[in-house]
């Protein structure tokens, strides 16, 4: 398999569904603009130790089917998701498998919970350090930008501030309401 | 059956071998020396590389293989002005995918497509999948820039010459690089700007110059897959709007931005799509674009193959052709339905090679096909002996 093009598809598609409402895309314009704007200091979008207290606290709400599904590339979380899903490869949807770094920088999305009819602002972090797990790859690209709009962009190996580049498999984590 | 060995046969053996022996005698054998590597001849004008495969598009030949160390990334490539060196940026690990990274220009020899030398630079370069942005060299062909996302954006400046970094220069908000006039680099930034760096002659910073909202990121965004023309950079934005950058006299000027669909396409919902949607034909002037239709616009054009293969007068902004893409894989399914492919349907990549009689090269999942641009007739409707697929690069002459 050419990996170099599930690499291309990994990074070239993701952080979606956030701008598909017009407060939404005001929202994250406004994050991505602040993210960017302030490049030149090495400041992280979202620290992964942030990310991992904010998904502590989210329990997902029982979902029929495929939409409360994990192991689903049809998981609510997952809509601008573009990687190989952590729970197929050893970890969960909020945690990285076995002997792999969560990314310190990622790039976000916003998924409708379909318990609530919420939007939700989901961190897409890739578990990195080991080579890509290869089991359930899942595309679903909503609202992805070109590379340089960074911060919403999986155009980009978003283990890129870790001591090896290398991808495995990437979680979504909650991080709170996208319109609270 | 016996496991030791048949008189008669040994016998038949010996005889044959006598005869064999016999027969030589009265004929000059030329033997193999050993330990001979080719090397190429000067470079024709349809050699093509994909990604880091070069192929001769004219005759189907394989004609060798860049020595790079991970064949897994997508291959940006420049020249020297003197078509002897080319350089690749490389990414290591000591122990493999871990250990203490190091980050280098690697310049290859381009006749025997072996490593010539290399300049380590700081170990911040980009890993994007996108290809065209990632290097450039100025247009005086002195100073090398790689850009670099940590996620602090800036550039790491080569001087090829010398063989030495020279510096890194900060770009914030901006990213991407692209040759823009003899001593500057231009940059896209994530507002809309284009950012203009430009060097001293020992490729120091001078300057870095903004020009304000070259397009509209929110309501349409442009495509990082830009091409040369002449002195102008083309890019398609996702709506289908070629927006043209003068780069000729250092400081880039912003060109009128006009519609590759007209009203009947937009009715009919055409998207420019592909993974590498444009080529310029330099001579004449025309413009090659991938397009497809679909319903809904889409959210990365670079997914989704296209299905025709358009061409514009780029003097008069008539489309003046309009082809089948080829090749189509019969098992095409939507963007992201296969791992490693994208739609299948038609082209992802296209190219067209230079002077008085082009080719217009295009890649899918599937293969590479080779037509006469002007008359859409095929030299090769899938090539033999090249890679299925890749981003195409012109071997420069």
């Amino acid at each position: 398999m050419d990996s170099r093009n599930w690499f291309d598809r990994r990074f070239e598609t993701g952080a979606r569904y956030m701008a598909r409402l017009t407060s939404r895309r005001s929202f994250l314009t406004r994050l991505g603009t602040l993210l960017v704007g302030t490049a030149s200091i090495p400041l992280l979008p979202l620290s992964r130790a942030a990310a991992q207290a904010a998904d502590a606290g989210f329990k997902d709400p029982d979902i029929e089917g495929d939409a409360g599904d994990p192991m689903s590339c049809n998981y609510w979380r997952y809509c601008s998701i573009d990687g190989f899903m952590s729970p197929c490869c050893g970890g969960s949807a909020s945690s990285c498998p076995p002997g792999t770094e969560m990314s310190a920088v990622t790039w976000i999305g916003t998924c409708r919970n379909p318990a609530d009819g919420n939007d939700y602002l989901i961190s897409y972090n890739d578990c990195c350090g080991k080579s890509p797990c290869g089991q359930c790859f899942c595309n679903n690209n909503e609202d992805d930008m070109p590379a340089y709009v960074t911060a919403r962009s999986n155009n980009i190996n978003w283990c890129l501030a870790h001591s090896t580049t290398a991808y495995n498999s990437t979680v979504a984590l909650v991080l709170g309401r996208a319109d609270g | 059956m016996t496991s030791g060995t048949h008189p008669i046969r040994t016998y038949t053996t010996l005889i044959g071998l006598a005869l064999a022996t016999a027969a030589n005698i009265g004929v000059s054998q030329d033997f193999d020396s050993f330990g001979r590597s080719e090397v190429l001849p000067e470079p024709e004008g349809d050699w093509v590389f994909v990604d880091y495969s070069l192929v001769d598009v004219a005759d189907d030949r394989f004609l060798g293989l860049i020595g790079v160390a991970q064949t897994r990334r997508p291959a940006a490539i420049e020249y020297s002005p003197d078509g002897t060196s080319l350089f690749l940026v490389e990414t290591f690990y000591t122990r493999g995918n871990r250990g203490e990274r190091t980050d280098t220009v690697t310049i290859f020899d381009t006749h025997t497509l072996g490593v010539a030398g290399e300049v380590v630079i700081p170990a911040k370069r980009a890993l994007l999948l996108v290809v065209e942005g990632t290097l450039a060299l100025t247009d005086n062909g002195r100073f090398l820039g790689v850009f670099n996302l940590t996620p602090a954006t800036s550039i790491s400046v080569v001087d090829i010459e010398k063989r030495e970094f020279v510096g890194e220069i900060s770009t914030p908000g901006c990213s991407l690089v692209f040759p823009a006039g003899e001593l500057s680099y231009m940059m896209i930034c994530a507002n809309g700007d284009l950012l203009t760096v430009t060097l001293d002659e020992n490729g120091g910073e001078v300057s870095k110059e903004r020009i304000e909202r070259f397009f509209d990121p929110e309501a349409d965004p442009i495509r990082e897959p830009g091409v040369r023309y002449g002195d102008d950079w083309l890019f398609v934005s996702f709506d289908g709007m070629l927006h043209t950058v003068d780069v000729s006299d250092g400081m880039p000027r912003v060109g009128e931005s006009w519609s590759l669909l007209n009203a009947s396409d937009r009715e009919q919902n055409w998207r420019i799509t592909g993974r590498q949607p444009l080529a310029v034909h330099q001579q004449s002037g025309r413009l090659y674009v991938l397009a497809r239709q679909n319903d809904e616009p889409l959210d990365d054009p670079a997914d989704w193959d296209g299905t025709e293969i358009w061409s514009f007068d780029l003097a008069t902004r008539e489309r003046v052709q309009r082809l089948e893409a080829r090749p189509a894989s019969a098992n095409a399914g939507g963007a992201g339905a296969t791992l490693g492919s994208t739609s299948g349907d038609g082209a992802s990549n296209i190219l067209v090679t230079q002077g008085d009689e082009p080719l217009l090269v295009t890649a899918g999942d599937t293969g590479i096909s080779v037509r006469h641009p002007l008359t859409g007739e095929y030299v090769h409707e899938r090539l033999e002996n090249a890679p299925a697929s890749g981003w195409l690069t012109l071997r420069m002459p």
